[in-house]
C-alpha cells in the first residue's frame, strides 16, 4: 500500500465510523436534544448525572412544569403530579447543592416551573464538589461517549427484556436506588458540616427558581427513627440554621412527631435516610396531601 | 489550546496544515513561514491574549543581545552573553520564582514579604530555555544570529511553545529553507506523523487520563493507604507523568511533522531503563540535554579538576536546580536532588566498577527511586509527601487493596478505567516507544487498522469529557 492511499484510507475509516455512530445517536436521541422531545417518555439506565444534565436542556422544559431538587434520598420519590404540576425528579445520588443547581440551570432557560420542591438534607450542602464533568458536559456529548452508548446498549437489551441491575431513571427522573439493606450504617461525622460555598449556592438556586415564578416548598426528608434519635440536635441545628440562610418558603417536616410511625418501619428504610420503595409509596402518599395544604396556608 | 482538544484536531492544525501548503504556492517570499508564525500567535495567545506580550518581548530582546553578541569582540560579547543570561533568569524569577522566594525569607529574617501575585506566562520555563540555549550558541559561534523573522517563528513555533521539546535554534532554524520550499513533506513523512499523532492521542487521552483517575484517589486517601498501596499509586502517578508528558511529545513532534519540521524526540521507553543514569538518557530528553550542556558541563569545568567528588556534588546541583525548574515549590527541589543523589551514586558504582547488579534488580532500583521521587512531584506540599511515604514503608497494612477496589469508582467506566489502566501497564512493560515504532513505521493493513482504532477509541474518550490537561502545561 502506498502511503497516499493508507492516509485516505486510515482518514476516511475515521470519518465513516465516527459519522455512522454518531447517526445512530441522533437517530435513538436517548436525551431528547436532537429531535422534539415533548411528549416522548425518555427512560436512562445509567449515568444518571450526565442524563440528567442532558435531558434538562430539551426535554425536562418540554414536558414537566414542576421539580423535586434533592440528593439519593429524594431520588426514588414518584410523584408524576404534585398540585397540579407534573413532576420531574432531579435529584442526583449523592449530589451536592453545586451539582444540582448545574443541572437544574439547563432547564431553566426554555421552562417555566410553577412547583419546586426542596429537600432540606445536610448531604446537599455538606460540600460544593461536581463530579463526573457534570460543569463541562456539551450536548456533543450525546452524539458519541461511553454514557450515550451504555444508555443505547440498555435500552436495546430492555426492548428485548434482558435487564441488568442498574439503577434506572424513570421518564419523570425517578431512580431506583441499589438495594443493599444496612440500618446500622452510622452517620458520618462530617455528615452536618455546612460548606459556605454550598449554603450560597443553594440560596441563589432557590432564589432563581423563585424569580421566576416558582412556588417553592421545603421538604425534610423522614430519617429512619433510631438514628434520628441518636442525633436529634444536630438535625435540628441544622434545620434550623438553613432555614434562616434560605429564602423563606413553607416546610414539610417529615421528621416532626406525628410521622413517626413512617420513620419507625424498617421496611421502610435502605439505611439511615434512604427509603425502600415501599418507604417511598407512604412519603409519596403524604407528598400529594402535604404539598397543595402548604401551598394553600404558606407555612 | 490542547493538543487533545477537538479544536485543535479538527480545526487548528487542519488549517495551518492546508495554509501551509497553499501558502507554497503564492509569490510571496517565505509565505509558509509567514503562515506558520501567524499560527503560533493565534495558538499561544488562545487562553490568555495578554501573555503574547511576555512571548514577543523575550524573542525581540534575545534576537538583540544575540545580534550585539554577533556584532562584538571579547570582551565585550561575553558582557553582552552574561547581561542575556541574567535577562532571562530574571524573567523567570520575577514571574515564576518571586513569591517562593520571598515566601522562605521570613524563615531567615523574620519578616513577611509578599510580592504581588504575577502572570504566569504560558509555556515560559520552556522558551526561556531555548532562549538561554541559543544566545550561548551564538556566543560560541556555532551559528550566526538569525533575522527577527526567523527567531520569532523558532521560538514561538506552535508545536513546541508551551511544553516543548525544548528544541535549539541550530536544530530548527536550517530547516526553514525547505519548510519555504515549494514542495510540502512527502506522503510517507505524513502518513508516519498521522500515526505517531493518533499514538500520542492514545497515551494521553486513553493511558494517562486513567492513571490520573487511580492517582488522584490514592493522594486524596493517603491516611488509610496500605504499603502495597501505597507504591501502587505512587507507580500509577509515574505512568500518568509519562504517558501524559510523553503523549504530549509525540503530538508536537508529529504536529511539526505535518508541517515539514523535525523536532527532537523527548522520550524513549524510560520505564525500561535499568539505571538512573539510563533513566535520564530516554526521559525528558531534550532538558536532560540542556542540563548536560549548558549547566552541568560548565559547572564541573569552573572546578578545574574533575574528581567523582566534584562531578557528584555538580550533578547534585544541576538536578536541584533541574527540579526547581518544573515549579517554585521545596517538593520539586527535593525531586530534582533525590534524582542528583541516585545519578552521582550511579556515577560512583560505575567509575568504581562495582559489581553489575542483575537487570531485573537494576530495574527495580531505578522504578522504586523514580516512583518515590515522584511522590514530591505530586504532592501539594513536604508534609503530605512525608506521609505518602510513611505509608510506603509503614503503611496501615502490608497487603490491603481496598483502595485499589475503589479507585475507579463504581458503574460501566470502572471496567473502561481498569481495562485502560491494564492496557497501558503491558504497552509500557512490552510495547515499543512511540519513537522506534514511529521510525519502524509502514503503510501496512495493520498500523492502518492500529492508526483508526486508536483514533477512534481516542475520540470516544474526548466526547465523554474525561480528559484532563496536560501535567506540564503547569510548567
Amino acid at each position: 500500500m502506498t502511503s497516499r492511499r493508507w492516509m485516505l484510507l486510515t482518514f476516511a475509516t475515521i470519518m465513516t465510523v465516527a459519522g455512522i455512530s454518531a447517526a445512530i445517536s441522533y437517530a435513538v436521541d436517548p436525551y431528547g436534544l436532537w429531535r422534539g422531545p415533548a411528549g416522548r417518555k425518555l427512560t436512562v439506565y445509567d449515568f444518571e448525572r450526565k442524563a440528567k444534565f442532558l435531558l434538562s436542556r430539551r426535554y425536562v422544559p418540554a414536558n414537566f412544569d414542576g421539580l423535586i431538587i434533592g440528593p439519593s434520598c429524594s431520588a426514588n420519590w414518584d410523584v408524576p403530579t404534585l398540585a397540579g404540576a407534573r413532576i420531574y425528579n432531579e435529584s442526583l445520588p449523592g449530589g451536592s447543592v453545586a451539582e444540582e443547581q448545574i443541572v437544574v440551570n439547563q432547564a431553566l432557560p426554555k421552562g417555566h416551573y410553577r412547583l419546586v420542591v426542596v429537600v432540606l438534607v445536610p448531604t446537599m450542602t455538606s460540600h460544593h464538589d461536581v463530579n463526573e464533568g457534570l460543569d463541562t458536559t456539551k450536548n456533543v456529548e450525546a452524539l458519541g461517549s461511553f454514557h450515550v452508548y451504555d444508555n443505547e446498549v440498555a435500552s436495546a437489551l430492555h426492548a428485548w427484556h434482558i435487564r441488568f441491575h442498574k439503577s434506572n431513571a424513570a421518564p419523570d427522573g425517578q431512580v431506583e436506588l441499589p438495594y443493599r439493606k444496612n440500618l446500622k450504617l452510622p452517620i458520618p461525622p462530617n455528615f452536618f458540616q455546612i460548606d459556605p460555598v454550598a449554603l450560597e449556592d443553594y440560596r441563589d438556586l432557590v432564589q432563581s427558581l423563585r424569580s421566576r415564578g416558582a412556588t417553592i416548598v421545603y421538604v425534610v426528608p423522614p430519617i429512619y427513627e433510631p438514628i434520628l434519635q441518636h442525633n436529634k440536635p444536630a438535625f435540628e441545628t441544622y434545620l434550623y440554621t438553613v432555614r434562616q440562610l434560605l429564602p423563606p418558603a413553607p416546610v414539610i417536616d417529615l421528621n416532626s412527631a406525628e410521622y413517626t410511625a413512617l420513620r419507625s418501619d424498617p421496611d421502610n428504610y435502605i439505611d439511615s435516610v434512604h427509603l425502600t420503595p415501599q418507604g417511598a409509596v407512604a412519603v409519596n402518599a403524604l407528598l400529594q396531601k402535604l404539598v397543595p395544604a402548604a401551598i394553600a396556608s404558606g407555612t | 489550546m490542547n493538543f487533545n482538544s477537538f479544536s485543535y484536531i479538527l480545526l487548528f492544525l487542519p488549517i495551518v496544515f492546508i495554509a501551509c501548503n497553499l501558502a507554497r504556492r503564492l509569490p510571496i517570499p517565505k509565505a509558509p513561514q509567514i503562515c506558520i508564525l501567524l499560527a503560533s500567535i493565534v495558538f499561544y495567545s488562545w487562553s490568555k491574549p495578554s501573555h503574547l506580550a511576555y512571548l514577543l518581548g523575550s524573542v525581540v530582546v534575545n534576537w538583540q543581545i544575540a545580534h550585539l553578541i554577533g556584532d562584538a569582540a571579547q570582551p565585550r560579547r561575553k558582557r553582552y552573553l552574561q547581561a542575556g543570561l541574567v535577562l532571562n533568569l530574571g524573567f523567570l524569577c520575577t514571574l515564576k520564582y518571586a513569591n517562593f522566594f520571598l515566601s522562605n525569607i521570613p524563615y531567615l529574617v523574620h519578616h513577611h514579604f509578599q510580592a504581588p501575585d504575577l502572570a504566569f506566562p504560558l509555556g515560559i520555563s520552556f522558551f526561556t530555555l531555548s532562549q538561554i540555549m541559543y544566545l550561548v550558541d551564538c556566543y560560541e559561534e556555532l551559528m550566526p544570529p538569525s533575522s527577527l523573522f526567523d527567531h520569532a517563528t523558532f521560538v514561538s513555533f506552535f508545536p513546541y511553545v508551551i511544553s516543548g521539546p525544548i528544541s535549539r535554534a541550530r536544530r530548527i532554524l536550517h530547516q526553514f529553507p525547505s519548510l519555504n520550499g515549494a514542495v510540502g513533506p512527502d506522503a510517507d513523512t505524513l502518513a508516519r506523523a498521522m500515526y505517531l499523532f493518533t499514538l500520542g492521542l492514545i497515551k494521553k487521552v486513553v493511558f494517562a487520563d486513567a492513571f490520573s483517575k487511580a492517582a488522584d484517589y490514592g493522594f486524596g486517601n493517603i491516611a488509610n493507604l496500605s504499603t502495597f498501596e501505597a507504591w501502587c499509586f505512587a507507580s500509577a502517578f509515574a505512568l500518568q507523568m509519562y504517558f501524559d508528558f510523553s503523549g504530549y511529545s509525540d503530538m508536537a513532534i508529529a504536529s511539526a511533522m505535518f508541517l515539514g519540521i523535525e523536532v527532537p524526540r523527548n522520550f524513549d521507553g524510560p520505564y525500561r531503563a535499568t539505571s538512573i543514569i539510563e533513566f535520564w538518557q530516554r526521559w525528558h530528553i531534550t532538558l536532560t540535554s540542556f542540563i548536560t550542556t549548558y549547566i552541568y558541563t560548565p559547572l564541573l569545568q569552573s572546578f578545574g579538576r574533575v574528581t567523582l567528588a566534584t562531578s557528584a556534588i555538580v550533578t547534585l546541583i544541576a538536578m536541584t536546580l533541574a527540579g526547581l525548574w518544573h515549579g517554585p515549590n521545596w517538593t520539586f527541589v527535593i525531586f530534582g536532588a533525590i534524582h542528583g543523589t541516585g545519578l552521582a551514586v550511579n556515577q560512583y558504582w560505575r567509575k568504581k566498577k562495582m559489581p553489575r547488579m542483575p537487570k531485573p534488580v537494576g530495574w527495580l532500583l531505578t522504578f522504586a527511586l523514580v516512583d518515590i521521587a515522584f511522590v514530591f512531584f505530586r504532592s501539594p506540599n513536604l508534609r503530605t509527601a512525608g506521609l505518602f511515604l510513611s505509608r510506603s514503608f509503614v503503611g496501615a497494612k502490608m497487603f490491603g487493596t481496598g483502595n485499589l477496589l475503589k479507585m475507579n469508582g463504581i458503574g460501566p467506566m470502572l471496567v473502561v478505567l481498569a481495562l485502560s489502566q491494564v492496557a497501558g501497564i503491558v504497552a509500557v512493560s512490552c510495547g515499543k516507544s512511540s519513537d522506534q515504532l514511529s521510525h519502524e513505521f509502514k503503510p501496512t493493513w495493520s498500523s492502518y487498522a492500529a492508526t483508526a482504532a486508536y483514533a477512534l477509541i481516542s475520540v470516544l474518550y474526548l466526547n465523554s469529557n474525561v480528559a484532563k490537561p496536560f501535567l506540564y502545561f503547569a510548567f
